[in-house]
């Protein structure tokens, strides 16, 4: 088995300010064959990754390519020795053509040490051709810029062609931002390079993924390796195991609706934007968990918006509690008594780089001020304190920067700040986005303690199994209306997917 | 990941982060350079010289709390000296008028705050570039200042009508420390507390941290923007009121170099988006200042100062980068 390793990593230590990220941890890619990288967020998967691409360089340990040591420092040593990453944040010069885009940082020159457009566009197409169909649908003299984000990694893999033939390709979570057709053109591409005998690395957090595309499965817990395994012979449960160190029911127990109250918490009525959503009407009873369904695009992220005042809407009346209440800013809403976690949680959900103690304090700025209207430091430390305790945030304290969280504990805050500014209804889009298995079922048992104290909860997703687990009423949505409403009694995915998507 | 580390041995930079240690780390460049300059000539460390020292930061001090405030907004105000000016000649020829001194500042401060007010709304409501927007504004303050003075300086030795002004601004305490010194030190307290304490304070931190997320938090993200450059463009008016009070002239030429100047004091108190606080900043401009007094007592010719403030800024910019990025 071993002559058959092109590349392989062993005892890799790799620490961050102390902090130690990776412990003495291993790797070995064979050709001709994916090896997904699993782990929690946090578990080091990316930064192994990282060293091994050249992005950041090892504190210790060795790699070896062919059974020779090698000495990797920065991206330039990496190609040299055809190992090549497609990173998640695509780096991508947008006024620059597919062609310049591929040869970007070193273009071939003529004599005189000018630019050579004629050998770069000639170049440029014949690494097209090596991706035979797949490099079908690119022109090599388009701009990048108007491009989607299948195109980019498309260019990602060319400039990989570009040099020395690649041997070891990674991939990055290379799915987050691809649409459906997208991910399979992707899947095909990565298909071929396996049988091209590129060794390919994928990380991503996506389980299905792992064992639709891998071959073999190395998973990755506190920095530490924990074992690997050739995909056909594991199980999602194994996986999960493997991954967070013990057995897990990721959506807690059996839904009780008991705790769900008579009264309506949130009424909506014909709510109207343009062509993104037409006269959707919907309720949400206290301590319920309505789910909102549908495909990207469908309208639901943008309506909730509309709601929560964040984006203007056309038409539509709310009320909270059965009065009206106008809203037309966020901070009508919050005075209403609803909250809304975004989709992009290191977008608009947190400032990453304030403290925790800001972050949670930011939507109740009464509840820390005195009676001469300025801002009681005292009393927002044990504002934060208590907020921090809702969801038990896994922190070194209040004054930690909230960047430095894992996706699931940064989640928590964001659910906590919204407890912490008295809402009564919830508003939380892809509330499980990029975090872990861990952490998601982390994020339903808070979603569940908010329900039995009485929160009406919404819950926008586009993850079928987690509107199923999670919610007791499901919306659905399918462009811009409102397709079905259904109780979630022992429904299955088939029930609820037919109505996301028209005829 | 921090969390694991609860209970092991820390080291300093993970027990104290860099935005703890900067102000320590300006503390320390300043000691170092008031002892390499004590070392050169013994009168460095004089009382007089230290006043002097605070009398000729002042007017770029004041201005650079304004500064300092838009730059945790991720803003620039190029317009900051040619709204000192206008604000100095503003006074003169209210008091010219007969208009009582009060009464003048509060015209002049009211006239900052329509000067902060247009920044604001051309770059928040507009979402014009601020580094355009007040570069272009300060070339339309400057032409105003020139058609209604013809380009001369307004003197103010000789006038009875001008009294008030100077004599409150050339009064000195403990010695020889004058009332522009005390105003900025006061300023600095004053916009420190405003930060700390007041929701608006608060919001200019969170509005320059992330924006999108202080909308959703309920923050009224334009207001905040604007109210940052009329904070900016007042404390330009005070500052420029007295200056013209303390050189008993008020002119255009002051402008020139300040917002250049009050740019390099924010950045060197590693102001940014979001971060930033006025002990930093008030230690910026003594280095900076100290260093340009310090050179000029060793006997340097002037122009050997610009390229050690630009020294200065290269080094405190090349530390903030070294920590930033992991």
């Amino acid at each position: 088995m071993s002559e058959n390793i092109i590349l392989k990593a062993e005892n890799i230590t790799k620490s961050f300010y102390g902090n130690k990220v990776l412990d003495n941890v291993q790797i070995a890619l064979k050709p001709g064959k994916v090896h997904a990288l699993c782990g929690e967020n946090g578990a080091g998967k990316s930064t192994l990754l990282k060293i091994i691409t050249g992005l950041y360089t090892k504190d210790s340990g060795s790699i070896y390519m062919d059974g020779k040591e090698i000495t990797v420092n920065n991206v330039d040593d990496a190609k040299k020795y055809g190992i090549h990453v497609v990173p998640q944040e695509m780096q991508m010069a947008r006024h620059l053509t597919v062609a310049e885009n591929i040869f970007l940082g070193n273009p071939p020159k003529n004599k005189f040490g000018f630019v050579d457009w004629k050998a770069m566009n000639k170049r440029a197409a014949e690494v097209k051709a090596m991706l035979g169909k797949h490099g079908e649908k690119i022109n090599i003299h388009d701009v990048a810029g108007d491009l989607g984000m299948g195109a980019w990694q498309l260019i990602e893999i060319m400039r990989a062609f570009a040099g020395e033939t690649p041997r070891v390709i990674a991939f990055d979570e290379p799915t987050s931002s691809l649409s459906d057709s997208e991910v399979e053109a992707l899947f095909a591409l990565i298909n071929d390079l396996r049988d091209r005998g590129v060794a390919i690395v994928y990380v991503t957090h996506r389980m299905k993924e792992i064992f639709q595309l891998s071959d073999e499965i190395s998973v990755f817990r506190d920095g530490k390796y924990v074992g690997s395994r050739l995909t056909a012979e594991t199980t999602n449960d194994d996986l999960v195991a493997m991954m967070i160190g013990r057995g897990l029911n990721l959506y807690g127990e059996k839904k009780d609706r008991k705790y769900i109250q008579d009264e309506i918490a949130l009424e909506v009525k014909n709510f109207s934007h343009g062509k993104d959503y037409q006269n959707v009407n919907l309720y949400v009873r206290k301590g319920e968990i309505l789910g909102m369904y549908g495909l990207v695009g469908a309208g639901r992220t943008e309506f909730v918006r509309g709601l929560f005042g964040a984006d203007p809407k056309d038409s539509g009346t709310v009320l909270v509690g059965g009065k009206e209440v106008k809203i037309n800013h966020p901070r009508k809403a919050i005075k209403a008594g609803i909250g809304l976690a975004t989709e992009n949680r290191r977008e608009e959900g947190l400032m990453l780089r304030a403290s925790l103690k800001w972050n949670l304090s930011m939507t109740n700025f009464p509840a820390i001020m005195n009676k001469l209207g300025l801002l009681n430091l005292k009393k927002e430390k044990a504002y934060a304190e208590k907020g921090m305790q809702i969801f038990r945030v896994k922190a070194t304290g209040y004054d930690m920067e909230a960047g430095g969280l894992s996706g699931g504990n940064q989640q928590k805050v964001v659910l906590s700040k919204w407890v912490m500014a008295d809402c009564d209804v919830l508003i939380v889009d892809e509330p499980t986005r990029g975090i872990d298995v861990g952490a998601k079922a982390e994020v339903y048992a808070s979603l569940r303690q908010l329900a039995e104290q009485g929160k009406a909860i919404i819950m926008v997703s586009s993850e079928l199994p987690e509107i199923l687990g999670v919610s007791d009423r499901i919306i659905v949505m399918c462009e811009g209306k409102v397709t079905a409403e259904m109780q979630n009694d022992d429904l299955t995915e088939e029930d609820v997917i037919k109505y996301a998507f028209s005829n | 990941m921090t969390v694991k580390n609860k209970t092991g041995v820390k080291s300093i930079t993970q027990k104290y982060t860099m935005k703890q240690m900067q102000p320590v780390l300006l503390l320390l460049i300043l000691i170092v350079v008031s002892l390499i300059f004590t070392g050169f000539n013994k009168n460095f460390m004089s009382w007089q010289n230290w006043s002097s020292i605070l009398l000729t930061a002042c007017t770029v001090g004041i201005i650079s709390i304004g500064q300092g405030v838009c730059k945790m907004a991720d803003y620039f105000d190029l317009s900051v000296g040619m709204v000192a000016s206008l604000g100095g000649l503003l006074v003169a020829f209210l008091l010219q008028a007969g208009v009582p001194l009060l009464i003048a500042v509060l015209i002049a401060i009211i006239m900052g705050a329509v000067c902060g007010l247009l920044a604001g709304v051309l770059v928040a409501y507009l979402k014009m570039n601020s580094f355009i927007t007040t570069f272009a504004l300060q070339s339309a303050y400057r032409g105003i200042i020139y058609i209604f003075t013809d380009g001369f300086p307004i003197s103010m030795t000789m006038k009875e009508c001008f009294v008030p002004l100077t004599s409150f601004c050339q009064k000195t305490f403990f010695g020889s420390v004058q009332t522009s010194v005390i105003a900025m030190i006061v300023l600095y307290v004053v916009v420190h507390l405003f930060l700390t304490y007041t929701k608006l304070g608060r919001s200019i931190f969170l509005v320059g941290g992330n924006q999108k997320c202080a909308h959703i938090c309920g923050i009224n993200v334009i207001a905040v923007q604007i109210s940052i450059f009329i904070l900016c463009d007042i404390l330009a008016v005070l500052s420029g009121i007295l200056y013209a009070g303390r050189m008993g002239t008020a002119t255009a030429f002051l402008g020139a170099t300040i917002p250049m100047e009050s740019i390099a004091v924010a950045i060197l108190g590693g102001t940014v988006a979001g971060h930033g606080n006025m002990l930093q900043t008030f230690l910026a401009v003594l280095i900076i200042f100290v260093v340009k007094n310090g050179l000029i007592m060793m006997g340097i010719p002037d122009f050997y100062q610009y390229i050690a403030v630009g020294l200065i800024m290269f080094i405190a910019v090349m530390v903030q980068v070294e920590h930033k990025g992991r």
